[in-house]
């Protein structure tokens, strides 16, 4: 069993799981839109992880790669098990978040529901991209496509979510908005956005 | 505001919001730039999740690791 990776201590890589447990629930709900399927899903990939330590190799992104392991075993458990398919609203609403959280913007139920309709590839990136501020470089590796395929993700992720939570008059707006504020951000940033 | 990201130049020293990516060098978000209420509230959804206190599962998993990381030390 000779791998060609130099692998992380054991105790190095346990400090990489504790440090990444909140993040990675948080990409798992965002995925399934369900708390007790996320942190079954989270708590599997952790456990696969470290099973499949001696395989990372010391000094890549860590991150990447449990994300991906996580995010492998959701699109196989829903191929096998139709009944993850499909995010339910009202779940939604009422498990991804405490509803009293308070926030003096959009009324965050909105914008779960509203997630919750969007295909899933849009809300993988809108969760990677818009919500964790991973790099389109880090989510192109994460979800296996070209970075141009994330941009357009996002871009369409973003304008679907604005119409379902504006309607649609005022969805372009804020779309459009969002894209000129966020291309003034320079070089180096995890949010730029390239024009 | 929601600006507790962002605040760096106030907290050099924190890396606690490695999550965001904002690097050295990165330009400080406007306030703006801050009030993209999507990009805010998508944040904000996300940093709930990732900031409630581990269930009780991840941490006898944990404890499984931290045994067996101490059994290894023991043999050695």
């Amino acid at each position: 069993m000779s791998e060609a990776v130099e692998p992380l201590s054991d105790r190095e890589f346990r400090d990489q799981l504790v440090a990444i447990m909140g993040s990675l629930r948080a990409f798992a709900r965002g995925l399934c839109g369900n708390r007790e399927m996320a942190d079954d899903l989270a708590q599997d990939a952790l456990t696969r992880a470290w099973a499949a330590r001696h395989s990372f190799a010391k000094g890549t992104n860590f991150r990447a790669w449990i994300f991906i392991i996580l995010r492998n075993q959701f699109y196989t458990s829903i191929r096998k098990n139709s009944r993850m398919v499909a995010w339910d609203p009202d779940m939604a609403a009422r498990h991804l978040i405490a509803p009293e959280t308070q926030h003096d913007g959009l009324n965050l139920q909105d914008v779960e529901v509203a997630l919750s309709k969007l295909p899933a590839e849009q809300r993988e990136v809108l969760m990677l991209v818009g919500a964790s501020g991973i790099s389109y470089e880090e989510a192109a590796q994460i979800m296996g496509c070209a970075i141009g395929t994330i941009k357009s993700r996002l871009a369409r992720g973003r304008m679907a979510l604005a119409s379902l939570i504006d309607g649609p008059e005022l969805s372009e707006a804020h779309a459009k908005g969002e894209m000129v504020t966020r291309s003034n951000v320079t070089a180096g940033g995890g949010l730029q956005v390239a024009t | 505001m929601q600006n507790e990201q962002w605040n760096e130049e106030a907290a050099p020293e924190s890396g606690a919001n490695q999550n965001f990516a904002a690097k050295e060098g990165a330009a400080p978000f406007t306030a703006q730039q801050l009030s993209d209420p999507i990009s805010a509230a998508l944040k904000k959804i996300h940093d709930s999740v990732a900031d409630e206190p581990l269930p009780d599962d991840f941490l006898d998993l944990l404890d499984q690791i931290d045994r067996k990381i101490s059994a290894a030390d023991g043999e050695a």
